[in-house]
């Protein structure tokens, strides 16, 4: 199921992506509790109980990180897999050397409806 | 209903830190964190955001930031330290490190002589470190070290070009590929750049220069290949009165370093080769090196160099040790040197050279915010010529203290220099056995933050050389009797104050005494730089003001804009020294035939020029 597994590994050790899941994904999903399928490797990321609820089946979920192949909203990890996957919402990866932060407005739209003014500079 | 409004409003106020958040992400994921030696003695940061947001595409633009100079000497190569002499190159206190291995000293002891104006389109952040920098740092004798950090695939995934087309003839294309692949790293670059200069007298010292870069990293161990081929004008060469015929300088430099990580030992090797071809010719008979007439003077060399070093590094509460050994091997031989198509005979060469090197630096714990640092490395320089084996040393003795928002160090550091194997038995030296050079350098850094995005910094400094090489009027190098001395000081503050916006302004006074013919020198520099993001912009500015001894102030400022249109399509433009008021580097110029003086010659740098620039990722 899971197309790229290196990057997943590589971002696991990125300091401050927990703070940003933690305040990004419930104005994503519009819910106070996001349902969350992702690989171990990133389970650290969501151990906020208050926030996240990991669950076992990618169906299950209100949002998938990583690259990970599923019929659900999925936040992704890279460019390429942005780019090319159907089902990817947004997506965090590195660019030139820099963090990005970029959300799929068409696939977006399909799932959650409106997106968050706030979130509209990250918007393509 | 009004409980999801105080969610969603909630969750608004949250979304107000989207951005801090990613800026946040961004400082403390900046590699330069990670390779940042605080210890090392005095450093000059460029991050990779600072690198994008300023353009910084050349280690020229690096350079013009920091207290040193943009000097160049009689060939066009950078010089800072060269009196506007005919030896080709007397900056070895410099040093270039790429991925913490030496760059470019293969001939000429430093990677600044053909590396100066290098494009960084590979490197991802630049540490600049002054005043005898900790064995931490290197363990090679050097004032300055200049720490090249290469561009990782995590971070520079995919293919990326970039095109720079600029004014004066010059332009840049290079391409990138960057790919993870099971634990490995591999990252590839390559480019063309050709830069054009004006060219008084019709001097010409443009260069055109194709390089590529392969490197790869596994979880233990890096492999890096650097190759690149440069042709360049060799500006005003030998020639007395810089009006020579033909100056052509051209290389061909390969770099190959590879690390292996086993526990807490690391060993490290780098091969270097370059084949450097010269040719100067002036008509009539006009061209003089040490006043012998000549009109044509050409010459092939090849220069090898092979360093192997093995480390030991333990850290505990209370200690550090850095401990190793080092062996380098230096060949030097001139295939030909031809005056006037006739080739001389064969001189005392091949120049080889082996240096057999231990090294050792402890940091103590004192109190946990009170570190003693001592180190001492000794070397075995070995020469296969007609010249003496020799020792030499290197101590450096630091103490670091820092208490609330203060840090303070001093240092004190000893440092001796051998001679590199071209220069032997060169016509450059009135002996062929020169004693080495021998510098004392104490200093104090005093830094301050006001909070977590404003900084002070105060250094202050007094070095003393012993046994300096320095030309003769014959411009043969020879030792000076007596000490120079240079008292120097800097103020430094930094304000983040908001994010991906930066004040940065730095002062810097530099007093040389005693220097030979000339007395004293003195040097100072202020300079300023700001970038902020407006929209999808990001603009930057940079201000220089200068004072070169008795010459008047001079000022000029760089901008640039760089413009988001795409997340992986920018476009930016830049115009350097808008004012043409930099600094115009003197060259002196005499008579051929009477031997007496013509006027001065005076070149800037750079002069003013613009470019625009696209960078497209995919």
């Amino acid at each position: 199921m899971i197309l790229l597994f290196v990057p997943l590994v590589l971002f696991a050790h990125i300091v401050g992506l927990k703070e940003l899941v933690q305040t990004l994904f419930p104005l994503l999903v519009h819910k106070r509790i996001v349902k969350v399928y992702t690989s171990p490797s990133f389970f650290p990321l969501f151990d906020d109980n208050s926030t996240f609820v990991l669950v076992e089946e990618c169906n299950q979920s209100d949002l998938v990180f990583g690259d990970i192949n599923c019929s659900k909203p999925i936040f992704g990890l890279s460019y390429r897999f942005f780019s090319t996957h159907p089902n990817v919402i947004g997506a965090f990866y590195y660019r030139k050397g820099r963090p990005q932060l970029v959300i799929k407005m068409k696939s977006y739209e399909k799932y959650f409806g409106h997106l968050d003014p706030s979130l509209q500079r990250y918007a393509q | 209903m009004r409980i999801l409004f105080l969610i969603l409003l909630a969750c608004s106020l949250f979304a107000q830190n989207i951005s801090e958040i990613l800026y946040s992400i961004e400082v403390k994921n900046d590699l330069s964190q990670k390779t940042k030696e605080e210890n090392g003695g005095i450093s000059y940061i460029f991050t990779r955001l600072d690198m994008d947001a300023l353009q910084i595409r050349s280690l020229h633009d690096i350079l013009r930031l920091t207290p040193l100079t943009e000097k160049f000497n009689r060939y066009g190569l950078f010089d800072p330290y060269n009196p506007d002499s005919l030896i080709p190159f007397l900056s070895t206190y410099i040093k270039i490190y790429l991925d913490d291995h030496e760059l470019g000293g293969v001939l000429y002891g430093s990677g600044l002589a053909i590396l100066g104006d290098l494009d960084l389109g590979f490197v991802d952040h630049v540490e600049v470190y002054t005043q005898a920098p900790s064995l931490e740092v290197s363990t090679e004798p050097s004032v300055i070290i200049i720490k090249l950090y290469t561009k990782r695939a995590e971070r520079d995934g995919g293919t990326s070009l970039y095109a720079q087309k600029e004014s004066k003839n010059s332009s840049l294309l290079s391409l990138s590929f960057g790919k993870v692949f099971t634990s490995n790293s591999l990252y590839i670059y390559g480019a063309r750049q050709k830069k054009g200069f004006a060219h008084p007298l019709g001097l010409d010292r443009d260069f055109r220069r194709s390089h590529a870069l392969f490197s790869l990293y596994t979880k233990d161990q890096e492999f890096l290949f650097y190759g690149s081929s440069h042709h360049r004008g060799g500006f005003i060469g030998p020639s007395l009165d810089a009006k020579p015929n033909d100056s052509q300088i051209h290389t061909k430099f390969i770099h190959l370093h590879y690390l292996k990580k086993f526990r807490r030992f690391f060993f490290k090797t780098t091969f270097e080769n370059m084949i450097n071809k010269t040719h100067f010719s002036e008509s009539p008979i006009l061209t003089y090196i040490n006043r012998q007439p000549l009109s044509d003077f050409a010459t092939h060399s090849h220069s090898f160099q092979a360093t192997f070093d093995l480390s030991y590094k333990y850290e505990n509460a209370r200690h550090a040790l850095l401990m190793g050994a080092k062996y380098k091997y230096k060949h030097q031989k001139f295939d030909y040197i031809k005056i006037d198509h006739e080739t001389l005979p064969p001189g005392k060469g091949p120049n080889n050279q082996k240096i057999y090197q231990l090294y050792a630096q402890e940091s103590f714990y004192l109190t946990p915010n009170s570190v003693f640092n001592a180190g001492i490395a000794i070397d075995f320089v070995k020469n296969e010529s007609n010249i003496d084996d020799y020792w030499i040393r290197l101590y450096r003795l630091g103490h670091t203290y820092v208490k609330d928002n203060w840090t303070f160090k001093s240092n004190y550091a000893h440092i001796e220099y051998h001679i590199d194997p071209y220069l032997m038995n060169s016509f450059f030296v009135t002996q062929p056995d020169l004693p080495s050079t021998k510098i004392d350098n104490v200093f104090e850094d005093i830094k301050y933050s006001l909070d977590t995005n404003q900084q002070l910094e105060l250094v202050g400094g007094y070095l003393r050389g012993r046994n300096y090489l320095f030309p003769n009027r014959e411009s043969k190098l020879y030792t000076v009797d007596h000490a120079l001395s240079t008292l120097y000081f800097s103020f430094q503050y930094d304000w983040s104050y908001r994010p991906f916006s930066k004040l940065r302004t730095l002062f810097s006074y530099e007093k040389i005494d005693n220097i030979p013919m000339i007395g004293s020198y003195k040097f100072s520099q202020c300079t300023l730089s700001h970038y902020h993001p407006f929209e999808n912009f990001l603009f930057f500015e940079e201000f220089f003001v200068s004072k070169f001894d008795h010459s008047a102030i001079r000022s000029d400022m760089n901008v640039g804009a760089k413009y988001h249109l795409l997340s992986n399509l920018d476009f930016s433009f830049r115009i350097d020294n808008l004012f043409d008021n930099t600094y115009n580097y003197p060259f002196r110029r005499i008579d051929p035939l009477t031997f007496r003086p013509l006027p001065t010659l005076r070149v800037p740098y750079s002069g003013r020029r613009a470019m625009v620039c696209m960078e497209w990722t995919f």
